[in-house]
């Protein structure tokens, strides 16, 4: 194994586990109804009377 | 210049067809049922009895008529200025 | 947590927790930006308990005395009306809420370009009998208009302390901050009631109040209020002897010639109007009457209706066209880089996986970074101008005739970025019916992940011609397909109105704000803010899923073989294969069939899964430019071309309706409190993302061919 290939495999693994981890917490929040973090919104839309 | 009518059905005297005509200027004198929710809505923003409101705009096809109040615009549509009894107001 | 300093006498009193202040006020007075002012960064967003109303608290200080905890209460009209964040900021204030403690100073904020109403409200806030400090706001505005305020005798008609804050000035803060203090010190308590002249009347509210059991107070003050809550039926009768009481009253007080329901809102704003007529003067009789000679044109049946047409399809035609130029820029340098990158990096895997993944998958979106940046401009200037409440009132008459109405549009519009903030802002709509359907809609409303999709089979597939002269028919497509969105969600409002949601209430009653000239600054701030999203979004998600795509398409190796046969063979290709034969009708093959199945992680990754299979199949070591390559895509049996108008059009309908998105289905989920409605956005839109997409792709291949 020369060094490419170990930086190759060390960046799907890298890949995979963050978009596991990445699922994951989506389908909590998603549970959990709390905000998702994702996109970044954060403003809730304007008042109105 | 463009009308609209509205029957104005809630006025204690026999039925009448209000024409609105922007610029044109009226006195609330009542409020249909006062308890509900629309009433109250437009009671806390002071539409009430003896305010002076004044048309400002009407949009097209029936949508909402932009009425002028102590300094704001507010639009509403139609059946919902309808609950209010209006006399017209003459400087 | 309390500083006991020696030289002012008013922070002598220990406290052993921070000054509980709640910042109220009427919607658009200013008190979210004095919020941002007062506590700066030290603060945090929540929902109330079990409903999807937010509330801010955060901290503040003041040098010398002690913390002040600030909460900013949802606006309000009325602490009587009936609207969700109407009746939570009252319950709140009143200390009506188990979870949170009652606020020992309410900061009430007065806009002085709307004096009266903000006063009624400021009059219902004292009534509650918590400290209160009125923070005066917008006087440079109210100066522009002529007006000019008389903080002291305002102060003093009142009973509470008057402060300006407008502009927001070091200085103004401190001095509102130290009103504060002084009011939770307890010294002073504002005079309640002082609107009610008839002294009969309040004797007849303290009897009624004192009938209720469901309050435990003696307080002569606390049981007119509640008298006073039970006439105007913003509270209900306990007992049938309080009921009776309060039939008697309202019957004595129509007799008198008073509308009972509206007498207290009355007598507030009469007594209200006095106070204004003495304190807020005309001192210059100029007017701006812009924005009245502005709405006649905007609002107007004929011309309003074909500026906003205009504004409407010019914003749709510019994503398109303007941004082309940044884009090839950017796609010529990516090609750069990859072309840079395979020559310092030694041939292998770790170059196929960053030259051909990375950049190409990460690089196939980066491009569209212009085309974010003019959609955000659009929209962000149109709602800074004051434009988009017109719109809704333009909008309104035609809407209600596929059951919704006027306000959906603003949450409408906004989905044509992203669905998410989009479905949030429905809370603006107070009718059931209308909401729901403003929210099962949304998804249609093609959003900006969609867009590198669009630009990049229409550039592949449609040709570069022009109709009528000048509009670009590639231009006229993309338009098409937000449109085809758009009848698709009025059809299936439409269809929702008439047998889901039969008819509740809706009303409409919107404020028109006066129009102003959107800040160059905030404007800018949007777009970048929007866009560096979109750019973290594509170096993470994105970028994850194109070194696992690539790793799924470039494994098992096979050593026979073309390089298009390797990718048919790996991971990818298989399950691409396994697919085949649901989305075969539709004109895909598995390839495609791969590209779909990633885009359900973001929408985008379908231009990154496409960029990457065809590279990887690439027989000559140049890099195509993307384009060239998805158009020249051949089946390497038959020697054809893979892919053609028929299945791009097919390809773009698929995007138009089907639902991709988990954050809109969890954001839909909180928003209507349950797993049924996610399931029928779901269900729906794939439904009618298939049957559309093969409809599709069986006209076009018959009228094409």
């Amino acid at each position: 194994m020369n060094i490419e290939t170990t930086i190759m495999a060390l960046l799907v693994l890298a890949a995979v586990v963050y978009l596991a981890r990445r699922g994951a917490s989506s389908i909590k929040s998603f549970r959990e109804n709390t905000n998702c973090s994702d996109c970044g919104c954060t403003k809730s839309g304007k008042e109105e009377g | 210049m463009h009308k609209c009518t509205i029957p104005n059905i809630f006025s204690t005297m026999k039925s009448s067809i209000l024409q609105f005509t922007p610029g044109a200027k009226y006195r609330i004198e009542a409020l249909r049922d006062s308890y509900s929710y629309l009433s109250q809505r437009l009671l806390s923003l002071g539409l009430i009895k003896g305010a002076v409101i004044e048309i400002a705009n009407i949009a097209p096809f029936g949508g909402p008529i932009e009425v002028k109040c102590r300094g704001y615009n507010l639009s509403l549509r139609r059946d919902e200025l309808a609950i209010l009894t209006l006399t017209p107001f003459v400087i | 947590m309390s500083t006991v300093t020696a030289v002012p006498p008013v922070a002598a009193k220990a406290r052993s927790k921070p000054l509980l202040t709640a910042l109220a006020g009427v919607p658009n007075a200013g008190k979210t930006t004095l919020f941002n002012a007062l506590t700066g960064l030290n603060y945090k967003v929540a929902n109330y308990p079990g409903v999807t109303v937010e509330k801010r608290v955060g901290t503040c200080h003041l040098a010398g005395f002690e913390n002040i905890r600030l909460v900013d209460l949802p606006g309000a009209y009325s602490l009587f009306g009936g609207s969700p964040d109407e009746v939570l900021a009252a319950d709140h204030l009143m200390g009506r809420l188990p979870k949170e403690d009652k606020p020992d100073v309410v900061i009430c904020v007065v806009d002085a370009c709307n004096i009266e109403r903000n006063l009624f409200l400021a009059s219902q806030i004292i009534d509650i009998g918590i400290p209160v400090v009125v923070a005066l706001n917008m006087l440079d505005i109210a100066k522009t208009r002529g007006l000019s305020v008389r903080k002291e005798l305002l102060a003093k008609n009142l009973g509470v302390a008057v402060v300006d804050i407008s502009g927001r000035t070091k200085t103004n803060t401190d001095e509102l901050l130290r009103a504060v203090a002084k009011a939770g010190s307890g010294e002073k308590r504002p005079g309640r009631y002082r609107w009610c002249s008839d002294k009969e009347f309040l004797d007849s509210a303290k009897s009624i109040g004192r009938l209720s059991r469901s309050d435990d107070t003696d307080d002569p003050d606390e049981l007119i209020g509640i008298g006073i809550g039970l006439l105007s039926g913003s509270r209900q009768a306990e007992s049938a002897k309080q009921r009776e009481l309060l039939l008697a009253m309202r019957k004595q007080l129509v007799e008198q010639g008073v509308d009972a329901g509206a007498y207290e809102t009355e007598e507030r704003y009469s007594w209200v109007n006095s106070i204004a007529s003495r304190s807020v003067v005309q001192v210059d009789g100029t007017r701006k009457d812009l924005t009245e000679k502005l709405d006649r044109v905007l609002t107007h049946p004929v011309w309003g209706l074909l500026i906003f047409l205009m504004i409407m399809g010019t914003m749709f035609q510019s994503i398109f066209t303007w941004a082309s130029i940044p884009m090839d820029f950017i796609d010529s340098l990516f090609a750069d880089v990859q072309v840079g990158l395979k020559s310092i990096i030694p041939p292998g895997q770790l170059q196929s996986l960053i030259a051909d993944g990375i950049v190409v998958g990460v690089g196939s979106v980066l491009i569209f970074i212009p085309q974010i940046a003019v959609l955000y401009l659009f929209i962000s200037v149109l709602e800074e101008t004051g434009y988009l409440s017109r719109a809704a009132v333009l909008l309104d008459a035609f809407m209600r005739r596929v059951g919704l109405q006027g306000r959906s549009f603003i949450p409408l519009l906004s989905s044509f970025a992203c669905a998410i903030p989009g479905i949030m802002a429905t809370r603006s709509i107070p009718s059931f019916s209308d909401r729901m359907a403003t929210i099962l809609i949304a998804p249609l409303m093609s959003c900006s992940a969609r867009l590198p999709v669009y630009t990049l089979l229409i550039a592949a597939f449609v040709p570069r011609r022009t109709v009528a002269g000048f509009l670009s028919l590639q231009g006229l497509v993309f338009l098409g397909l937000y449109l085809l969105g758009i009848v698709g969600a009025l059809a299936i409002a439409y269809l929702l109105r008439k047998t889901v949601f039969r008819s509740s209430p809706s009303h409409f009653l919107m404020e028109m704000p006066p129009y102003r000239i959107p800040v160059a600054g905030q404007v800018l701030k949007t777009i970048w803010e929007k866009c560096a999203v979109f750019v973290k979004n594509a170096g993470t998600v994105i970028l994850a899923c194109s070194i696992l795509l690539w790793f799924l398409a470039s494994y098992p190796k096979t050593t026979d073989g073309s390089p298009s046969e390797a990718v048919r063979q790996s991971y990818a290709g298989q399950l691409g294969q396994a697919i085949e034969p649901i989305i075969e009708p539709l004109g895909y093959d598995w390839k495609l069939g791969v590209s779909i199945i990633a885009s359900f992680a973001a929408r985008e990754v379908f231009v990154s899964s496409v960029a990457l299979v065809n590279n990887l199949e690439d027989v000559d070591e140049e890099s195509d430019s993307l384009i060239d390559a998805i158009r020249n895509a051949k089946d390497p049996e038959t020697g054809e071309h893979s892919y053609d108008l028929a299945t791009a059009l097919s390809l773009m309908v698929f995007f138009v309706f089907a639902c991709q998105c988990m954050s809109t289905l969890a954001v839909c989920k909180r928003e209507t409190g349950g797993w049924k409605w996610p399931i029928v956005m779901f269900v729906y839109m794939t439904a009618l993302a298939y049957g559309a997409a093969f409809v599709t792709f069986r006209l076009s291949s018959s009228l094409l061919t």
